[in-house]
């Protein structure tokens, strides 16, 4: 089966910076960056380079996603880094929105939507959407939305994030008592011709997200017999990391989950690829042995990494995946690192893959 | 190790023997014994509980593969008890079904109705069509894995509703299916779309007049040999707090219609109401009447709440005979313990304290010598004293321990204190005999709490203790009986015997109570915390006062109930507060609890958040206060 980013056009440290500051020095190109502007330390690093080139040929759009308890230290950080990033690209516009509604029901993701459903993409060549400082339930929705813009309009998209691990690490919060399908990505769960269907889990852990995965393997459960297999980063810039999730996850995987060593998946912690095609490979292997049986259904939850969540995006994306998250009520630890981060790209849509950026537009241009 | 307390809810058993397997009937027939089984499948039935309390266990359990998983197994013992309880409810009649129930949970999709840009009545209308089709859906689909072909299924419709039955595909099972697919599938794709269609784009399919609750009488199936079997569709829609409180109300004003046959239950927690609300559940003033005007709720639904309002005695005492029958189901499933005969929890838990060392007592003997001293009573006095204390023996136990003598001499001698009966001269007394404070169950309650702070001397030891923990509530029953099972089976395969002394009983037991309390993660969690711990801290201090002035000690704020009453319009945040904090089973609401003349509403703590600092598990003690003073408690907290 022909998959959509096999070959994939991808950069990772180093090369992803010397890929954008070639890229987009050809003055030809305009692009509008669209990132979170969020407390995270990561939210302007790739803009910044990109500024550095692009210069008055880029726009911008940064998310304030406000959350309960929208005040303090976090929301200072929040609005500087806002501030930095329209000072570093002048044409631009902060769209802010609530992630959860009064009722605490996730909206985020619809919300994000909404802010972009009326963005021209008519003066840009090139889409280029920062994930670094953007929650999961809103970068998923959000870049499967711009991807189908791209397509309609024919303009490039590129998916940058700043992957630090360990950043991630520091941040904390509250989570949110639901377990749902991502807005935009519910696949075939919950359907009448998929209930019943045997469900493959496979979940990206992270140790202080015990709780959350709990929560949505026991909403997979409550339907469905689940196998799981959950994905660990390896190689990993730490090689004992997956080794801390096994031990993390112990309980679980002996009463709970049922996961034994040949269950376990080891992906590169630093490539999106990886994961992505890890995930088909799987998939396509289950397909077949389920076919006769009714099918299965792969049920993806990004709790990884910035750089692993952007595979599973990718998987999702191209299988429809049902994606199972829950979402973050509020934060309530800072980052104390600063963006050290290595910048990972990932081209999704449009020249390299043979689908030239609408004439008009370069036209225009020249 | 496999450790299959650690399953917190049923829904992790892969097939329908094995959910049985672990099912105590004895919720079924305490929650439902109020419930006229024939108001169960005619009215609107509101199930109220917190995460844990068994709302999708029972609606499992009411479904259509648990129910034919029951009547195929009925003959194994197991299993007799429970067909017993599901046929007094009217779902089995004389060895066969009579109910098809599904459950929804809406979880998922529904909610996301509510946010399109579309007017509520359009939302609202989204909603109960989607609702309705996936019952359908489920209903066929159930009967087709139960074997039956769906061209021997059909419904009957109501004869007034002959109109509405071309909406819905017709009689015949096979046509019903497509039509609800059909349905499902067009309202999938709104409720799917990143972007949703303008209204006036909206699929007809969706938005025209299906309706099959409004149609159906019954559901009638032909048997193997011919025979038709007709039964009475149920729905129960599971997680209807996940809703927007608006559609929630919309939903139950659609579905309280008498003239719907279908039999409906709405399963939800607590935070599904407005604070308002939740609070005059609480207090048992039916809230949904203020809410949807015209509505009685004797007359027009059944309100069945998962959580003790009154009778609390009685309601622990049936909680700890289905916590130790639940415990039982789940020990037995542990190879370890069922190959040693090893069936019952409460055998692996010993109850006998072992004695303070002959220092601590030494010590302790010494200070209430300090004591006597300090409080100026006379030897002759003490030796009265003295007497009375060991004349006393609390009942279940042979002979009192040293330290619990002294500890219950020294409240004794404190109390005369208060009383001001102490003094150098004995003989002050009109007639001491009467006048000596009296020796009972409150101050040997008072002692062992004494010396759990002095000496940690085990305090939370036995089956009833781990049950009183739980607040009622299976999940968390579970989650502390699996410390103590995993302990024991440790124990075994070091070779030792599986009992757990009380020490150990006492240690995992506040230690596990630390780690739930400190992994809480729930909105408001934080705030919670800080205001349970400083309530705590409170009760705790009452608790320790020398003269164990309320026995055991407090573990309850207490707040006028009038004043209680208004908390959500006067103090709104703190009732958002409280609402969260009783939602998950961190205080209880003890409402219209007399004492003084007065009429109180105690919050008491939870189990988790006692056992944490060492507070009495025994109900009643409580500290007095005001509303604007909790206020302020939650104020510093968040």
């Amino acid at each position: 089966m022909s998959r959509l980013w096999d070959p994939c056009i991808s950069h990772g440290a180093g090369a992803s910076e010397d890929f954008l500051t070639q890229f987009f020095a050809d003055s030809a190109r305009r692009a509008v960056v669209i990132a979170g502007a969020g407390f995270d330390p990561r939210s302007s690093r790739a803009t910044e380079v990109l500024a550095a080139v692009s210069k008055d040929r880029l726009r911008g759009v940064f998310l304030r996603e406000e959350r309960s308890g929208g005040k303090g230290a976090l929301a200072e950080l929040g609005e500087a880094n806002a501030r930095r990033l329209t000072e570093l690209v002048p044409n631009s516009r902060v769209a802010a929105f609530p992630v959860f509604s009064g009722d605490n029901a996730t909206v985020g993701g619809r919300q994000a939507v909404k802010a972009l459903t009326s963005e021209s993409w008519a003066d840009v060549t090139d889409i280029v959407v920062d994930m670094s400082a953007m929650s999961v339930g809103v970068a998923f929705p959000l870049v499967k939305f711009v991807l189908q813009r791209a397509r309609e309009c024919k303009r490039n998209l590129h998916v940058v994030v700043t992957d630090d691990p360990s950043v991630d690490d520091e941040i904390d919060g509250v989570s949110s008592e639901k377990a749902e399908t991502l807005f935009g990505f519910k696949g075939a769960r919950g359907v009448h011709d998929s209930s019943g269907v045997p469900i493959l889990w496979l979940p990206q852990l992270t140790a202080r997200r015990k709780k959350p995965l709990g929560r949505v393997y026991a909403a997979l459960t409550e339907e469905q017999p689940v196998d799981v297999c959950p994905l660990l980063p390896f190689p990993s810039r730490n090689p004992r990391r997956g080794d801390g999730l096994i031990e993390a996850f112990q309980e679980e995987f002996e009463s709970i989950w049922r996961v034994d060593a040949r269950d376990l998946i080891y992906v590169d912690e630093r490539r999106p690829v990886d994961l992505y095609r890890s995930v088909l490979d799987i998939d396509d292997a289950r397909r077949r042995v389920f076919r006769k049986l009714g099918g299965s259904l792969t049920v993806l939850s990004p709790f990884g990494s910035k750089v692993q969540n952007l595979g599973a995006l990718m998987a999702a994306l191209e299988r429809d995946f049902p994606v199972m998250y829950v979402e973050t009520l509020s934060y309530t630890s800072t980052p104390s690192k600063s963006a050290e981060g290595e910048l990972v790209h990932v081209w999704l849509h449009g020249e390299a893959y043979g689908h030239p950026v609408d004439a008009a537009v370069i036209k225009e241009e020249g | 190790m496999d450790n299959p307390f650690l399953k917190r809810a049923t829904e992790y058993y892969r097939d329908e023997e094995a959910f049985l397997s672990v099912i105590s009937p004895e919720p079924i027939r305490y929650f439902l014994r109020e419930a006229d089984k024939d108001s169960l499948y005619e009215k609107l039935v509101n199930i109220r509980g917190t995460p844990g309390s068994g709302k999708t266990t029972l609606a499992k359990l009411f479904e259509f593969p648990a129910l034919s998983a029951l009547l195929r197994n009925r003959s194994i013992s197991t299993y007799r008890d429970l067909v017993d309880a599901m046929g007094g409810y009217g779902a089995i009649v004389g060895g066969k079904l009579e109910v098809l129930g599904c459950r929804l949970p809406l979880e998922t999709d529904y909610r996301e109705v509510w946010e399109f840009e579309y007017p509520e009545t359009v939302k609202l209308t989204l909603t109960t069509t989607l609702i309705q089709a996936r019952a359908v859906l489920a209903w066929l689909r159930h009967l087709q894995k139960g074997g039956y072909n769906l061209a021997d299924v059909r419904i009957e419709a109501r004869q007034e509703a002959e109109a509405a039955l071309g909406a819905i595909g017709g009689v015949a099972g096979t046509a019903l299916l497509d039509r609800a697919r059909q349905i499902e599938r067009s309202l999938y794709e709104v409720v799917g779309a990143l972007v949703p269609p303008p209204l006036e784009q909206l699929d007809e399919a969706v938005t025209s007049a299906y309706r099959p609750f409004d149609v159906i009488e019954c559901i009638v199936v032909k048997n193997p040999d011919g025979t038709e079997r007709r039964l009475k569709p149920l729905v129960i829609l599971d997680d209807a707090h996940a809703l927007h409180p608006a559609q929630f109300r919309g939903l139950q004003r659609a579905l309280i219609r008498r003239e719907i046959r279908v039999a409906r239950w709405i399963l939800a927690r607590l935070d599904v109401l407005h604070p308002k609300e939740a609070f005059e559940a609480l207090t048992e003033e039916r809230a949904d009447e203020a809410q949807m005007p015209g509505v009685t709720a004797s007359r027009d639904y059944l309100a069945i709440m998962l959580q003790s309002l009154d009778e609390r005695r009685k309601h622990r005492v049936a909680f700890r005979r289905m916590a130790t029958d639940m415990a039982k189901r789940y020990l037995v499933q542990m190879e370890i313990f069922r190959t040693r005969g090893l069936q019952r929890l409460e055998n692996l838990l010993s109850d006998q304290v072992p004695p303070l060392s002959d220092a601590k007592l030494d010590e302790y003997a010494r200070s209430v010598d300090a004591a006597q001293r300090r409080l100026r009573v006379s030897d002759k006095r003490r030796r009265e004293l003295m007497d009375v204390v060991d004349d006393y023996t609390p009942e279940g136990m042979t002979e009192v321990p040293r330290e619990l003598q002294l500890a219950m001499l020294s409240i004794v001698m404190h109390r005369m204190e208060k009383r001001g009966q102490t003094g150098l001269f004995d003989t002050e007394l009109p007639d001491p005999a009467s006048k000596l404070p009296k020796v009972d169950s409150t101050v040997f309650a008072g002692a062992r709490i004494h010396l759990l702070h002095r000496y940690d001397r085990p305090y939370y030891v036995g089956i009833d203790d781990v049950c009183d923990a739980s607040s009622e509530n299976a999940e968390q029953f579970l989650r502390l009986a699996a410390e103590l099972v995993e302990f024991s089976a440790v124990k075994i395969i070091r070779g030792e015997s599986a009992l757990l002394e009380p020490s150990v009983q006492h240690k995992k037991l506040r230690d596990k109570a630390t780690h739930v309390i400190e992994e809480w993660d729930f909105p408001r969690s934080k705030q919670v915390r800080k205001l349970v711990d400083t309530l705590a801290a409170s009760c705790l201090q009452k608790t320790l006062e020398p003269n164990a002035p309320l026995g055991a000690g407090a573990n309850a704020y207490g707040i006028l109930q009038e004043e209680f009453d208004a908390i959500p319009d006067r103090h709104p945040e703190l009732a958002l507060l409280l609402q969260a904090a009783i939602a998950n089973n961190a205080v209880t609401v003890v409402p219209r609890h007399n004492c003084k003349n007065k009429e109180w509403c105690l919050l008491e703590l939870g189990g988790i958040v006692i056992m944490r600092h060492g507070l009495t598990l025994k109900r009643g003690g409580f500290l007095e206060g005001t509303s604007a003073a909790l206020a302020a408690l939650a104020r510093e907290g968040a």
